[in-house]
């Protein structure tokens, strides 16, 4: 079994405010293989995006604090570094890549700039090197009229090709791991299919790993190997794509595919999962999802089930299938 | 005056959902009262309010009358602040004068708030020509600096407290009904606006309930800071013999009084000068922590 | 002679945008709309950013009034009506907006905000009022208790529910939903789908849905419109436009969208480069310019929305060509 690129063990991370803290995220493990392409799905509130944050060190340091017994990123640990040699890491050996990258890119300079940041601070490339890296960039990324686009603002392109422009950039000094939050979410459907497209040849080109935040089953279905699903800060269930959707096994799971409208036409009544997103600053005892399980039991209050293999490569933390 | 255009941009922040968690269950005055700075502005603007309110109750002596044998007194048991150039006695005059400054304050700001918000709203709210209109007459009006047209008001209307009133109101309305109107314009735009015409509001109705709630919180803090520049204006006024007729106590005209005896007996011209500072930077702290407070982004 | 509640005829809205200092050109959002809806039907208007169908949603609705075209209710115009009359279109028609988070006052309670509308209305006194209210929470899943709730203080379904809420104060025959579960997460769109649709049946509504979701399009409407660059590509009950969807737009939307049932994976169409701005649409075809089938014709010719089988319309020149597979798709992606 080769080493995954990315390794996480019992990563925590608390938020305080006005005297409360609160558990975003209550101890996960995660791991990324080499050439995988890993989705991590939840709905607000779940964790998901704190936890790719704090992957890069992003979470700010007052109100939020990140604990895990490692995260290592090939050999090494993420959480004993430096911020220098963190900050070398970032865009060279882990990019990120967002929702909106209107905020992420900077109003006041052109594409061409800040591609050129990019490749300058991690590449060191310079002059007519530069602009020839920075055109094929964005010629990967399908842009159309490249040299054009060097010239132009964010706020001129289109969200469609602002997140190539991000993916372009993420992918430029070739990193092993990609993280994606939800970047697609705010893009137009056939948009969102381009872009999850390109992202797909891209990483099948240079096998560079990808960690895929969504909230869209859909989503994850067609693009990713293996899955994580959360739910307040908790991993309830993780698999490869096919088994998951095959034989969904955390009621939670198979509430949230339910929930879904069928493009198939089933007309009826959309299962519902009653109650609400639990609040982090208040969750559940026991296993958080047991208000508002179709299935809960006695025992599932006051104690957390364990994230446990049931099927080969299939895990998932619930008590009902706990051996007599 | 021109701290007054940074007064007035100082409020400017249109987050109304945001915002609406900090006014709506008094939040921001735990969030102004936690901040140091705020709170000793917070203490000043009180005390100064308190001893104008109750300024005849407290005054030991009759702010009016002096005997001249007692003139420019050093501070002293019988007289504490001491004695002014008639002889009259200078606690007094300092908290009478606070009186009088704090009418002339609140009157003042009392006509350009209400003024200038109806302004700013209407402009700001129907767009078009009578925006149009409306920005170019506030622009000529900015375009005087604010003393310069507050002297020729009075100029023009004659010295006393009821000109200097209007004189600083009209100096001061057209930065507030730009501050209104640049808010409205944010706020028309949001879609609780569009969703309360949908629902059959009137125009009136929609400016009362809707948008004007989102101007009170940028206006406070208008308001607090520009209640600095209206004391310093109408003792500028007063110093130059322009404000407040004599007898009625007034700070300006206090320390104007006081000019030809700086050096023999100082105290005349240092206490007024100092109430003057202290109470102006405690609007300013004051203000300063309001906007810090109402501003949904800031952590404290 | 009308049986429909609502029609749109010949609607066009341009907003005039500032180019140059003294010019200005129109940014043509409706570009050419007619719509019929029938009373208790369930209409779907779909389409991408820069389609029109908000604008559209609000021209329904009488919030914008068209630049030429018009809109029926009840045998009168909408947009000819002024004052008095369109205040009493209000109680009818009415619309109920994609952000939960933005479309309530922050700084009344939601108690007050779904009474409003009675107020304005003259519907009862203020203990009527105070019932009504009471009744329409518990109509739409909401504790009464929380009237005297701040936006703030819920979360973004329970929002939704308060913003349904106050649609349906009046009891209006017409109900614009513009993306209203977009912003939400499945779990509580699916039970504001559900809330809807039993509202529909309860306060017999008829409903205009606009949404870019082809997921919940299929599960909610009866027909569908779909938008492109301010015009109608194509007019159908649901079923067909998803059994036999004629349109390459369609087509392509239709293949866009992300699936969990590996059944219906895989790749079929996928068109290139973004949805174009309203403010250059491109000549003739409006789609030609990423259509995978395009040929010479669609960038001559602008193809009218024509009936092409019973009770489906659609705007293409190559229709028949493409079923049939005499012309194919040149996918050089």
């Amino acid at each position: 079994m080769t080493q995954p690129v990315l390794s996480v063990r019992s990563l925590a991370i608390e938020f305080t405010s006005l005297g409360r803290t609160s558990r975003a995220v209550d101890g996960i493990d995660l791991d990324v293989h080499p050439g995988e392409t890993v989705g991590l799905v939840g709905e607000t509130g779940c964790g998901k995006s704190a936890t790719a944050l704090s992957i890069l060190g992003l979470i700010p340091s007052p109100p939020g604090r990140v604990h895990a017994q490692t995260m290592r990123f090939g050999d090494v640990e993420l959480l004993a570094l430096e911020p220098e040699e963190l900050r070398q890491i970032r865009g060279a050996g882990i990019s990120m890549v967002f929702q909106e990258p209107m905020t992420s890119l900077d109003p006041s300079f052109t594409v061409g700039s800040q591609l050129a940041e990019v490749l300058r601070t991690h590449r060191g490339l310079e002059g007519s090197a530069l602009r020839q890296e920075s055109l094929e960039v964005l010629a990967r990324m399908r842009m159309p009229h490249p040299e054009r686009v060097l010239r132009q603002y964010p706020f001129e392109l289109s969200g469609g090709m602002r997140q190539r422009v991000m993916i372009g950039a993420a992918m430029a000094c070739g990193p092993r791991l990609l993280i994606a939050d939800e970047p697609t979410t705010a893009l137009d459907v056939t948009v969102q299919a381009q872009i999850l497209a390109l992202l797909r040849d891209v990483q099948r080109h240079s096998g560079t790993s990808v960690l895929l935040i969504t909230h869209d089953l859909g989503v994850v279905a067609e693009n990713c190997d293996r899955v994580y699903v959360m739910y307040a800060g908790r991993i309830v269930e993780s698999a490869s794509t096919r088994d998951l959707f095959a034989e969904p096994l955390h009621p939670y799971t198979q509430a949230l595919l339910r929930a879904i409208p069928d493009v198939s036409g089933d007309r009826s009544e959309l299962a519902v999962i009653p109650g609400e997103v639990p609040s982090p600053a208040s969750p559940p005892s026991g296993c958080r999802f047991n208000p508002r399980c179709a299935r809960v039991m006695a025992g599932c209050r006051q104690l957390v089930p364990a994230l446990v293999e049931r099927r080969p490569g299939h895990f998932v933390a619930c008590h009902l299938y706990e051996a007599a | 005056m021109s701290a007054d255009s940074r007064a007035d941009a100082a409020g400017v922040g249109v987050v109304p959902e945001a915002d609406a968690r900090l006014t709506a269950r008094g939040e921001w005055l735990r969030r102004l009262v936690r901040n140091r700075a705020a709170a000793v502005g917070l203490v000043i603007v009180v005390l100064f309010v308190l001893i104008a309110v109750f300024a005849d109750v407290l005054a030991p002596y009759d702010a009016g009358s002096g005997r001249l044998e007692e003139r420019l007194l050093p501070p002293s048991g019988a007289h504490w602040l001491g004695t002014d150039a008639l002889g009259r006695d200078m606690l007094s005059r300092l908290m009478l004068g606070a009186r009088t400054s704090l009418e002339i304050q609140l009157a003042t700001i009392g006509i350009a708030v209400v003024v200038g918000t109806v302004w700013g709203l209407v402009a700001g709210y129907f767009s078009g020509w009578v925006d149009d209109v409306s920005m170019r007459l506030i622009d000529v009006l900015l375009a005087f600096p604010g003393i310069l047209l507050a002297i020729t008001i009075v100029a023009v209307l004659g010295a006393g407290f009821g000109n200097i009133i209007i004189a600083i109101g009209i100096a001061s309305l057209p930065g507030l009904a730009r501050l209104v109107r640049g808010v409205v314009l944010g706020l028309r735009e949001l879609e609780y606006v569009e969703a309360a015409r949908a629902v059959g509001e009137s125009h009136v109705s929609i400016m009362y309930r809707y948008v004007l709630p989102g101007t009170i919180a940028p206006l406070t803090v208008a308001t607090s800071l520009r209640m600095a520049s209206v004391l310093l204006s109408a003792s500028a006024l007063s110093f130059l013999g322009l404000g407040v007729l004599p007898p009625t106590p007034e700070w300006g005209a206090m320390l104007s009084d006081a000019r030809d005896y700086m050096i023999s007996a100082p105290h005349a011209a240092a206490i007024p000068g100092i109430a003057i500072t202290v109470v102006v930077v405690g609007f300013n702290l004051l203000g300063d922590g309001l906007r810090d407070a109402l501003d949904p982004k800031m952590r404290t | 002679m009308s049986t429909y509640l609502l029609e749109a005829r010949s609607l066009v809205k341009h907003f005039p945008v500032k180019s140059g200092l003294f010019r200005s050109r129109p940014l043509r959002a409706v570009d050419g709309v007619d719509l019929a809806l029938e009373p208790g039907e369930t209409l779907a208007v779909v389409g991408e950013s820069g389609c029109g169908k908000s604008t559209l949603a609000r021209l329904l609705v009488g919030l914008l009034r068209p630049t030429s075209g018009d809109v029926i209710f009840g045998g009168r115009s909408v947009a000819d009506a002024r004052a008095g009359a369109a205040r009493i279109l209000r109680r009818d028609l009415q619309i109920v907006f994609q952000d939960p988070y933005g479309s309530l006052n922050p700084r009344m309670t939601v108690g007050t905000i779904v009474e409003r509308p009675l107020v304005i209305h003259h519907m009862g006194d203020a203990s009527a009022r105070r019932e009504n209210v009471a009744e329409l929470f518990r109509a739409v899943g909401l504790p009464p208790a929380f009237m005297a709730r701040y936006p703030h203080e819920l979360s973004g379904g329970q929002r939704q529910r308060v913003a349904i809420a106050r649609a349906l104060a009046t009891r209006p025959k017409l109900v614009v939903a513009d993306e209203p579960t977009s912003g939400l997460d499945v779990s509580v769109q699916a039970k504001i789908l559900n809330l809807l649709r039993s509202l529909q049946r309860s306060y017999g509504l008829t409903y205009v849905f606009i949404s870019h979701d082809m997921r919940v399009v299929r599960h909610m409407a009866d027909r569908v419109a779909v938008m492109y660059l301010g015009r109608i590509v194509e007019l159908t009950t649901t079923t067909a436009l998803f059994d036999a969807p004629g349109h390459p737009y369609t087509r392509a939307l239709l293949a866009a969208v992300p699936q969990t049932d590996p059944r219906f994976a895989g790749r079929r169409i996928t068109v290139q480069g973004d949805p174009p701005s309203p403010l250059t649409p491109p000549g003739a075809c409006r789609f030609h310019p990423r259509c995978p089938f395009a040929r010479d014709i669609c960038r001559r010719v602008e193809p009218p929305l024509e009936r092409r089988a019973p009770d489906h319309e659609i705007a293409c020149h190559l229709v028949d060509e493409i079923t049939s597979g005499r012309v194919a798709a040149d996918l050089s992606v």
